[in-house]
């Protein structure tokens, strides 16, 4: 129990293994651990700035799309009123036509009709003639009763 | 232990509290010799060994840190410092580069030096007997010498930082104008001399008395429970020997009786019971080691709870070293 020079060997060492400590053993694992830190502050720093331009990014390519999405609704809808016009036009062109060709066989018509009712007319006085020497037994001078048959043509 | 005769138990005690002393002035071996000019061979040889087993431990690390992802070592070794640097930053306010470090190696070195107190208490000084040496301590904090010259390093050092942290005048206005004021000097001062020299007795001794009272308790359960040629011992471990038996067998019957659960009542009692039939099988064989047997179940026990006062400590002076740092770096 008694205190010897235990104490001054003891102080010594103890002293040497501080030096050493401080000067070997604490500085580089502590600028290792404070290192790391840092490194891995910058590592999560980075994964926020990279997770935020991602979402810029998928804001962007959404928006692009959008838009696009909204051109190509532009362009359909033109595409079909241009289609519309198309088939407007061409079913009046054809109503058109049509009508014309109708115009044209009822004047044709009309021709024909107006022909042969001339012809008629012309026919029917010979035809009153005829009937009437078959009424009267006897041949009636066309020239005497012509204003009667004028009469006769312009009645039918 | 030494053959001639029959050992008493205070004989065995006494030569467990021996120091292997080397006389500085004559440079020959001595035992228990009172003068100041004696190296305790023992506490230094073990101090030292386990300081070079924590630079051993930490140094190899420190030169290869990296800071990439550490490996298993390096990741406990960094643990182990980022525990101490909190705990330094926390009652440690100034900037300084020896105080964290210091308090690292205090902590680690205390700790293995405190650790040596689980080491079963013949095993070394058995081997060291064989090997022609006659008595050897293996717990350097059980000796004063050890634990008070780290403590009064730890004054120094205080003293020489409040210097250096504040200057003469300061530290001299302190020390004199404190508590009482200017008309009563020399009472402050010896307050203060009182004040600042029960810091490192306080720390050095709280530790060397934890340290001894356990080593002293490891041996005397090593010298009741080993079986002496005298019969008073016989008797005396017997008696310790059946008492911790009917303990032990109250236990295992009170566990089966109104233990609760697989652990309470199914594996405890069995342990208890094999624990029980083996020393009643071994205690009456003592040539196949009946009294090692009792020694490991006391020694076990001892240490089991010696393991928080051996922490503890480590971990007071680390604490404690780093609190009056602070105290002598700070303006009052």
């Amino acid at each position: 129990m008694s205190i010897n020079a235990t104490l001054i060997a003891q102080m010594l060492v103890f002293l040497i293994l501080v030096w050493f400590t401080m000067k070997f053993i604490w500085p580089p694992i502590l600028k290792a651990m404070e290192e790391r830190a840092k490194r891995i502050a910058d590592g999560l720093e980075a994964a926020d700035r990279a997770r935020k331009e991602l979402a810029d990014a998928n804001t962007r390519a959404d928006d692009e799309v959008r838009k696009a999405r909204a051109e190509a609704a532009v362009i359909i809808e033109r595409a079909n009123q241009q289609a519309g016009q198309i088939v407007d036009q061409a079913r009046a062109d054809a109503l058109l036509e049509a009508a014309k060709q109708k115009a044209q066989a009822q004047a044709d018509i009309e021709n024909m009709a107006h022909r042969a009712r001339a012809e008629l007319r012309g026919q029917v006085a010979t035809l009153a003639v005829q009937g009437a020497e078959k009424i009267l037994g006897r041949e009636v001078n066309a020239a005497t009763h012509k204003d009667l048959l004028d009469q006769l043509v312009a009645g039918i | 232990m030494a053959a001639e005769g029959p050992i008493t138990s205070g004989a065995y005690i006494l030569h467990h509290l021996t120091y292997l002393q080397l006389d500085l002035k004559t440079w020959k071996i001595v035992e228990n010799s009172q003068g100041f000019w004696v190296l305790n061979i023992d506490s230094v040889f073990f101090s030292i060994l386990l300081g070079l087993l924590f630079v051993f431990l930490f140094w190899p690390v420190a030169r290869r840190a990296s800071n990439g992802v550490p490996k298993s070592w390096q990741n406990f070794v960094e643990v182990c410092t980022e525990f101490v640097d909190g705990q330094v930053k926390d009652a440690f306010h100034q900037k300084s580069k020896f105080v964290a470090p210091m308090a690292l190696l205090i902590f680690f070195w205390v700790l293995f030096m405190n650790l040596m107190d689980l080491l079963p208490v013949d095993a070394l000084p058995t081997a060291a007997e064989a090997m022609g040496i006659g008595h050897l301590r293996v717990l350097p904090p059980a000796d004063p010498n050890i634990t008070l010259s780290m403590s009064l390093t730890v004054f120094l050092l205080c003293f020489w930082y409040s210097f250096y942290c504040k200057g003469f005048m300061t530290n001299a206005k302190e020390a004199l104008l404190h508590p009482f004021g200017k008309w009563m000097m020399p009472i402050n001062f010896v307050l203060k001399v009182v004040e600042e020299l029960s810091k490192p007795l306080s720390l050095g001794l709280r530790l060397f008395g934890n340290m001894y009272a356990g080593e002293v308790i490891f041996i005397l359960l090593a010298a009741l429970t080993l079986r002496y040629s005298a019969p008073a011992h016989i008797a005396v471990s017997t008696g310790a020997e059946f008492f911790i038996f009917a303990a032990l067998a109250v236990l295992t019957v009170g566990l089966f009786a109104y233990g609760k659960g697989k652990w309470l009542r199914g594996w405890l009692p069995l342990v208890l019971m094999l624990v029980i039939a083996a020393g009643s099988i071994m205690g009456f064989l003592p040539a196949v080691g009946g009294q090692t047997y009792y020694q490991i179940l006391f020694a076990t026990g001892w240490g089991i709870f010696h393991w928080l006062i051996i922490a503890l400590q480590a971990y007071i002076f680390m604490v404690l070293t780093v609190a009056y740092l602070s105290m002598a770096a700070e303006h009052h």
